[in-house]
């Protein structure tokens, strides 16, 4: 038996490596989805430049609020402020346009005695006066919502703060009755020190293992797109049996004194063997490459063992979605445009594009479905929270059952070929 | 001479056709024999020859072939007998090499018997030269040969060769008819289906004519030809028991 499997095993290896085509789609097309993705996402993930968002400033206030404001968003590396040039005779009209035209992504007008009406509020004891001016804010209307919220919650700190030391300054004026000295007593806090909370917070990333992985682009999708091109085998091992029976090399191995499972056990190990060749070459870029690129070294997690069953168990089940497939399908178009799609719809719905906690309710009730979701969900359990094998379990046996449901699937469907 | 083949009452249904493609069909191969299984399109003849080398099941019947009892999976039956398919069943990106070692092992010859019989089948082949060229670069030809040796490389008892001359040129045609005879020489039984009836004639010891499924007439060539009366050649007597309709 080790004979003729040795022998398949050799086959299998000699087709694929003459196959070009093949091997573009099982290694050239994942690495070049895994760099267009790290570099898409890194900004998403805020890692290692801060995002600069492009505003338009005008300040007609002259007083504590406008200055301050101008100084928040000068100072904040988020943001890119242009202040307006000094011949411009109506600047909310400037702004506009500007923002309208797509140059800037947000404009702030900060109106004439917005300082002075906003401190009249603040010392009023009885009725509090109308408010006749406002603070103005303009979006591009293709900016994301995110980013909105992130112009706004930046301004609305920063008048939180202005309206603070405005108060510390009506206090300051009213002890200032009582004798210079007194008004002293009273700091009047910087922004600075406005900024600093009171409460101070501390930020950090918890995993199992006690390690400090910080979640980025690489870390994200380094396993993720080595999923969506382990599954991609799809094509190749589905095209190769599909090409046997076509060729009638399928009915010769039949005739041989071999069975049909050592027949598949040959391609099984070959096709795993790529797997594992995909996600070494994976991780090789994410360990090796990407700090070359300026981008964060990919940490694989203190569980090797972990790991590794990973690897495999998830090989097996996309080895097995192949051999189903080329079991099931008729022509070679079949196998690859059903193998092709029905992978990129798991990869869709399994959170390999877009994190699955983000996606609507019932989104994320299907996901459950999709054998890449249960992949990745293993992967980021073991390299974003140290997980070890007792952590993965579940997914290495959801994915174990997958690939023996799909081996039944293709021994069944043989039998049925046959009789 | 001992049976090799003994077939009684064979009926094989194709799932959703109502006509047997085999009906009821009774014969035997001696030991040694060229069996030529004859017929027009869609008379049976692969679906028989695909049954004999337990490629395809059966509903109704009793076949037993070097002794065994079909169908059967087992690997002692399928060491006995070769198979030549009508397709060039090889791997067309690997070279003629690689497609024999690979099927070679499977049959379970080892490497250095492997590589004499290689040897041995390219030189009476006339493909010796070629064994480092990958089969998609071989004339129709070639390929023939290539596909005959890969059926043969463990010197089976039989030998089921399915149109094994189909679309080549005399030359090749004549060197694969003249080692097939010699195989036979050396007591190789060898089952043959052919559309060249002229070929079959020379070639073939006994002769099994089929049509719907149904044995027509048997015997050896000779035996056919004058017990009807009506023939010259297996040509003339083809056209007169399977009639001048076309096929499909």
């Amino acid at each position: 038996m080790l004979n003729r499997m040795y022998a398949i095993i050799i086959k299998e290896i000699q087709i694929l490596l003459r196959d070009k085509a093949g091997l573009a789609v099982l290694y050239l097309m994942p690495l070049i989805l895994v760099f267009l993705m790290v570099f898409l996402q890194e900004r998403s993930f805020n890692v290692l430049k801060e995002v600069e968002i492009p505003i338009v400033f005008a300040d007609d206030d002259q007083g504590l609020i406008g200055k301050t404001l101008q100084q928040t968003l000068q100072e904040n590396k988020l943001f890119q402020c242009t202040l307006i040039p000094d011949s411009v005779n109506r600047p909310v009209d400037y702004i506009a346009q500007k923002v309208a035209s797509g140059s800037f992504k947000a404009g702030v007008y900060v109106p004439a005695q917005l300082t002075a009406q906003t401190k009249e509020i603040l010392l009023s004891s009885s009725a509090v006066p109308a408010r006749t001016v406002h603070l103005q804010l303009y979006f591009d209307p293709a900016v994301k919502q995110s980013f909105q919220q992130l112009v706004q919650s930046a301004i609305r700190e920063t008048i939180a703060h202005a309206e603070t030391r405005l108060v510390f300054m009506n206090m300051r004026e009213q002890l200032s009755t009582f004798g210079p000295q007194v008004a002293t007593l009273v700091a009047l806090p910087d922004s600075a020190a406005l900024s600093e909370s009171m409460i101070p917070v501390e930020k950090s990333f918890v995993s199992k293992d006690k390690s400090e992985i910080v979640p980025n682009a690489v870390q994200h999708n380094i396993p993720s797109w080595s999923l969506f091109a382990m599954f991609f085998i799809v094509i190749p091992l589905a095209g190769s049996q599909i090409q046997e029976r076509d060729e009638g090399t399928f009915k010769r191995l039949q005739a041989l004194p071999v069975s049909y499972t050592e027949l598949l056990l040959g391609k099984m190990a070959v096709y795993v063997l790529v797997c594992w060749t995909q996600f070494l070459a994976m991780l090789s870029i994410g360990v090796y490459i990407m700090p070359l690129l300026n981008m964060p070294a990919l940490e694989t997690g203190s569980h090797a063992d972990a790991l590794v069953l990973m690897v495999t168990v998830t090989a097996l089940a996309a080895v097995g979605y192949g051999l189903m497939v080329g079991s099931i399908a008729r022509t070679q178009q079949q196998a690859s445009s059903f193998g092709s799609i029905s992978v990129i719809i798991a990869a869709a719905i399994g959170g390999i594009w877009v994190p699955v906690f983000i996606m609507p309710e019932i989104m994320q009730t299907i996901s459950l479905l999709s054998p890449l979701n249960w992949a990745l969900n293993g992967f980021q359990e073991i390299l974003l929270r140290g997980g070890a094998i007792r952590d993965v379990l579940p997914f290495i046996v959801a994915l174990t059952l997958f690939f023996l449901f799909t081996l039944t699937l293709t021994l069944l469907k043989f039998r049925l070929r046959n009789h | 001479m001992a049976a090799v083949v003994k077939v009684e009452g064979l009926t094989k249904y194709y799932k959703g056709l109502n006509l047997p493609a085999v009906d009821n069909l009774s014969f035997e191969i001696e030991k040694g024999a060229i069996f030529g299984l004859l017929g027009p399109n869609g008379a049976g003849k692969t679906t028989t020859l695909s049954i004999l080398s337990g490629l395809s099941s059966f509903q109704h019947g009793i076949v037993t072939v070097n002794g065994f009892s079909l169908p059967t999976a087992q690997k002692a039956f399928k060491k006995t007998i070769g198979v030549v398919p009508q397709e060039i069943a090889l791997y067309p990106n690997l070279t003629l090499q690689e497609n024999l070692f690979f099927f070679g092992r499977l049959y379970g010859l080892q490497a250095a018997e492997l590589k004499t019989t290689i040897q041995t089948y390219l030189e009476l082949l006339g493909l010796a030269a070629h064994r480092h060229r990958a089969i998609k670069t071989f004339s129709g030809g070639m390929q023939r040969r290539a596909n005959l040796i890969a059926g043969i490389l463990h010197r089976p008892e039989l030998i089921f060769l399915d149109e094994p001359t189909v679309g080549i040129d005399v030359q090749s045609k004549a060197v694969i008819l003249e080692y097939l005879k010699q195989l036979n020489a050396k007591g190789t039984t060898l089952i043959y289906t052919s559309h060249h009836l002229a070929e079959a004639e020379r070639f073939c010891s006994h002769i099994l004519i089929l049509d719907h499924g149904k044995r027509i007439a048997a015997g050896t060539p000779q035996e056919l030809i004058t017990r009807t009366g009506q023939a010259g050649t297996l040509e003339e007597l083809f056209l007169h028991l399977t009639g001048r309709s076309l096929r499909d």
